[in-house]
């Protein structure tokens, strides 16, 4: 257990130990910005970091005040140069790196050693500005764990052994524990941030764009990064159901398809419609992107408190998404049909450019069939379009050039032009881009859709159906849409043609190796720890802390009130701490505990026995100066002594001693 | 005035061991009165003596001359009826002044080993900082094993075996100060100090003290004495007294403002000098008290203070003992 100890500042310098701690300290507490900084300033402050050594361990003169300057100058002056300017997230991390540095530097007293070591509790906080993952704060926490260590070894000089000293830096940060969890819930959030983050806070993220160009999504597929995770509430729907839609792109130029400029109320999709089939339940756990659309499974039937709903199914952030968070959200697999206003559907029917005479002569062969769309899809599953991520760029009529030139691309060419070929034909038709699929975490029991799943898709406007999904890319690779696009990057990278494979062989291909297997299973297992380290401690905002605030009893929490509650956690928690020690102190020993009660006692009396007095010296002090109470005292004394000093034990004893310090009474003089 | 813890556990109802049944209380008694016949005014000093003795301890005694240390020295072997050698330490004195040397016999024609004056239950080193230090090695390891090695041979001293050293404070010119490591060796060190008014008046007024000590009759033999060293065995010392032993051992270790901890057999000196003062006091148990009383003198040689000053040794004992709280 923890034992009070007075503590007793150290009255010399520390030794090498003490001052190689807080060198190592300061090496973890850089290595945690490493990979943001410059690498001439990393090295730079290990420099620094490195002549302190020698100074330390061997005996290196210290560097002179005018060095010590003109290194601060430069410091400053390089840091400018770099960035611009000394303020800002980066700028200030930067110049705060090295002149901690400096500062170990010029180190003499004892007190630039824990002036040294608060500079680097400040240094670690300061990766929090730029992560708040589960590994920032693991690796922020050993930090202080490092830097504690060496406070401790600062404050004992006379050392404990290592083990010891760590033992103890643990038991004292684990006794921080619970305040840390009081101010974790209690401290003012505040929507946004309570300083205000530099405006170089927010880094420029992928995701989708407004516009789709063949081309685009391209940029996003080799992207590994999380879009997005979601939780089903009842069972995962199945691969062919997982689109997620972001946008409708409605407008298009020939070349690319952007949002319709003008504000035409599509009114066959407004909320609320009626949905068909089982209603699908979830939750979506959306990265930040910095930018205001939101996603939702097709056909999204209601709209999160922070969004609004826009035509086309589409949800829109109230403000730039800059932060993760999440939504829970219902959606139908199909939507009743509702009629399509006729400027809706003149925008939707547009052609910017005439068709080339073999495009015409195919679209007129496609009219004449029972299914023109159906048609269609054919056409592209039995003429040899290939789906490949690396397709030869378009020039000119895009529409001719693909369909007769290259006939290779990938989702966005097959969508645009399918689309493209749906107006020719007379079926208004809008482009959809939003993601499709996405990897199930057997783990943690949820769906991770990657940036590499982002997908575009045509919706066609049937009559008695209104809007309906057509995927032309599940007609020229359907392992896309089946299996998702990991898998099919996969397959691709192994030289297979999409299409063209029976299944056991897709299977082998995908198996893999067991150390891959392992890694993705580890890689899943990563995840889930840390999506669950974003739900349940990073998701804890203003919101949640409203919520819990209003369990406590506030209804309008004012932030006077806030802090308020905080100082009285934070004061209860360590008179809990206090309490609990002090207790375990008096039941380790009744005896004891009696004896203090007694001596209690007697100090109210004013004869208070000394902390370093023995029971026999009291003895004798109460009888020179109370002698009206040695006879009551003596035989507790003479009990206690027996007690604790004689190894005699027994109940009774014990209860004769409680019992006589119970009845005795020192009224003061 | 004085509370008698006896009559105390006589109170309290409880059935003690009692050792003093031996007779061990009545004979210590005895002990410290006829010593006091000899040293007027000085019990404390003589009862720390004897724990260190009946601790199993050896005793450095340093003061200025004329104080009585070899007189203290003296009587306690007299008393305790043990065999007294005294050896004077000087600047050319050798190990085999000490320990003795091999002669050759011609009757036998073998060399034969004649015992230095080492070989007594109480061996009186005299200004044993006036040596240098390979004579004081020499006697210092004989302290340690209790035995001598000369010429191939190794040779058991007696049972008891005490070395009771006296120096001069170190300051004075031609000494050679015991290096910390040697000083360990002693479990106690004691200063003897300037008598009182009252004392010193007796001490002038009355007949030489060697004469008092000469018809002095031994108190007790060494077979008694021996027991006696056992019985100080027995004395309780519970779980509550070394938590404050180890609280006192933690504190030199943190303290700032000593140059280094106490070792584990400075604790262990500790804990049976307080024995045998809880003995010599008539109690079959250690109290906080009996650590108190004789701290000074097993901690005060071993302490060092950090700022490198001199020696002071008995007020940094004061001070750790008035920092440290009884548990």
């Amino acid at each position: 257990m923890f034992e009070w100890r007075t503590y007793r500042p150290p009255d010399r310098a520390p030794d090498r130990h003490a001052a190689n701690g807080l060198l190592l300290s300061a090496l973890a507490a850089l290595a945690l910005h490493i990979q943001r900084l410059p690498l001439w300033l990393s090295l730079g402050v290990c420099g620094l970091v490195a002549s302190r050594y020698l100074v330390e361990n061997y005996g290196w003169r210290h560097p002179p005040r005018l060095i010590r300057w003109c290194l601060l100058l430069a410091a400053v002056i390089a840091v400018f140069n770099t960035y611009g300017t000394l303020l800002g997230r980066e700028a200030g991390i930067s110049l705060l790196a090295l002149l901690v540095g400096l500062k170990i530097l010029e180190i003499r007293s004892l007190r630039d050693y824990f002036v040294s070591v608060f500079l680097l509790y400040f240094l670690a906080l300061g990766a929090f500005l730029f992560s708040q993952s589960l590994l920032t704060a693991g690796l922020a926490m050993a930090v202080a764990v490092v830097t504690t260590a060496t406070l401790v070894r600062l404050s004992l000089p006379n050392a404990l052994p290592a083990s010891e000293g760590l033992r103890l830096t643990v038991a004292i940060l684990w006794r921080a524990v619970p305040i840390m969890l009081v101010m974790y819930l209690l401290f003012p959030r505040i929507q946004g941030s309570l300083w205000g983050l530099p405006a170089d806070a927010f880094d420029a993220r992928t995701g989708l764009s407004d516009t789709v160009t063949p081309g685009s999504i391209n940029e996003l597929s080799s992207s590994g990064e999380v879009a997005f995770r979601v939780d089903f509430t009842g069972p995962a729907p199945h691969p062919r159901q997982r689109y997620w839609r972001s946008l409708v792109l409605s407008h298009t130029d020939g070349t690319t398809w952007s949002r319709a400029r003008e504000a035409v109320t599509v009114n066959a999709d407004i909320w609320p419609y009626r949905g068909v089939g089982e209603p699908i339940d979830y939750t979506i756990d959306y990265e930040a992107t910095g930018r205001r659309w939101l996603v939702a499974m097709d056909v999204p039937a209601t709209v999160p408190a922070e969004a609004t709903a826009r035509p086309g199914f589409i949800l829109v952030a109230k403000r730039p998404v800059q932060k993760r968070f999440q939504y829970a959200m219902r959606s139908y697999p199909a939507h009743s049909a509702a009629p399509l206003a006729p400027a809706a559907r003149a925008l939707h029917l547009r052609t910017p450019r005439p068709m080339s005479r073999r495009v015409r002569a195919l679209v007129d062969a496609w009219q004449r069939e029972p299914d023109p769309v159906r048609a269609v899809l054919r056409y592209f599953h039995e003429q040899d379009f290939v789906y490949t991520l690396t397709p030869p760029l378009l020039r000119g009529d895009l529409l001719d050039e693909f369909l007769f030139e290259s006939r290779r691309g990938y989702c966005e060419h097959y969508a645009a032009t399918f689309a493209m070929l749906m107006r020719h034909l007379g079926f208004p038709s809008r482009l959809v881009v939003g993601y499709q699929g996405g990897e199930w975490n057997n783990a943690g029991g949820y769906l991770v859709v990657r940036q590499a799943d982002a997908h575009a898709w045509v919706e066609v406007w049937r009559k008695h159906r209104g809007w309906t999904r057509v995927d032309p890319t599940a007609a020229v690779a359907p392992e896309r849409i089946e299996l998702g696009m990991t898998a099919l990057q996969a397959l691709l990278a192994r030289g297979a043609l999409p299409g063209e494979l029976e299944p056991a062989a897709i299977r082998a291909l995908l198996e893999g190796r067991w150390l891959a297997r392992q890694w993705r299973r580890l890689g899943m297992y990563w995840d889930a720890v840390n999506t669950a380290w974003n739900r349940w401690v990073m998701a804890y905002g203003p919101e949640r802390q409203q919520r819990l605030l209003n369990s406590l009893g506030f209804d309008t929490p004012s932030w006077a009130q806030v802090v308020v509650t905080l100082v009285i956690g934070v004061a209860s928690l360590l008179l809990v701490l206090a309490a609990t020690l002090l207790w375990t102190r008096n039941r380790m020993d009744p005896v004891a505990a009696s004896y203090r009660r007694f001596c209690a006692k007697l100090g109210k009396s004013g004869l208070s026995r000394h902390a370093h007095e023995g029971p026999l010296d009291f003895y004798h002090r109460i009888l020179a100066a109370r002698p009206d109470l040695a006879a009551d005292s003596k035989p507790i004394i003479a009990l206690y002594v027996t007690l604790r000093y004689g190894n005699v034990a027994g109940e009774e004893l014990v209860d004769q001693l409680r019992g006589r310090v119970r009845r005795f009474k020192a009224a003061g003089q | 005035m004085l509370l008698h813890p006896n009559s105390l556990m006589m109170d309290a109802g409880t059935k003690k061991v009692d050792l003093a049944g031996h007779g061990a209380a009545a004979a210590l008694e005895q002990i410290v009165a006829q010593v006091e016949q000899v040293i007027l005014g000085k019990t404390d000093t003589i009862r720390l003596a004897l724990s260190c003795l009946l601790a199993r301890g050896h005793l450095l005694i340093e003061d200025i001359p004329g104080v009585g240390k070899t007189t203290l020295a003296h009587t306690l072997a007299k008393v305790l009826g043990l065999e007294f050698s005294r050896i004077q330490f000087t600047s050319d004195l050798l190990p085999a002044d000490i320990l003795g040397v091999s002669v050759y016999d011609t009757d036998t024609q073998s060399f034969r080993f004649h015992p230095g004056p080492i070989f007594a239950s109480v061996v009186l080193a005299d200004e044993i900082n006036r040596a240098t230090p390979k004579a004081q090695s020499a006697l210092l390891e004989a302290m340690e094993e209790h035995q001598v090695t000369a010429e191939g041979e190794t040779h058991t001293l007696p049972q008891p075996f005490f070395v009771i050293a006296t120096q001069n404070p170190r300051h004075q010119i031609g000494t050679f100060p015991l290096p910390e490591s040697q000083l360990d060796r002693f479990l106690m060190r004691l200063d003897i100090g300037f008598p009182n008014q009252e004392a010193e008046r007796k001490l002038l007024r009355a007949s030489d003290r060697r004469m008092v000590l000469a018809s002095l009759p031994p108190t007790i033999d060494a077979h008694r004495f021996t027991s006696l060293q056992r019985t100080v065995d027995q004395v309780v010392c519970s779980d509550a007294l070394l938590d404050y032993v180890q609280a006192l051992l933690n504190t030199t270790r943190e303290a700032g403002w000593l140059m280094y901890g106490l070792s584990p057999r400075a604790g262990l000196s500790l804990v049976r000098a307080a024995k045998a003062w809880a003995l010599l006091s008539a109690r079959e148990l250690v109290l906080p008290e009996d650590v108190q009383a004789v701290a000074p003198a097993v901690f005060g040689h071993r302490l060092q203070a950090a700022s490198g000053e001199g020696d002071e040794g008995n007020e940094m004992v004061e001070r750790l003992l008035r920092s440290v709280a009884i548990p």
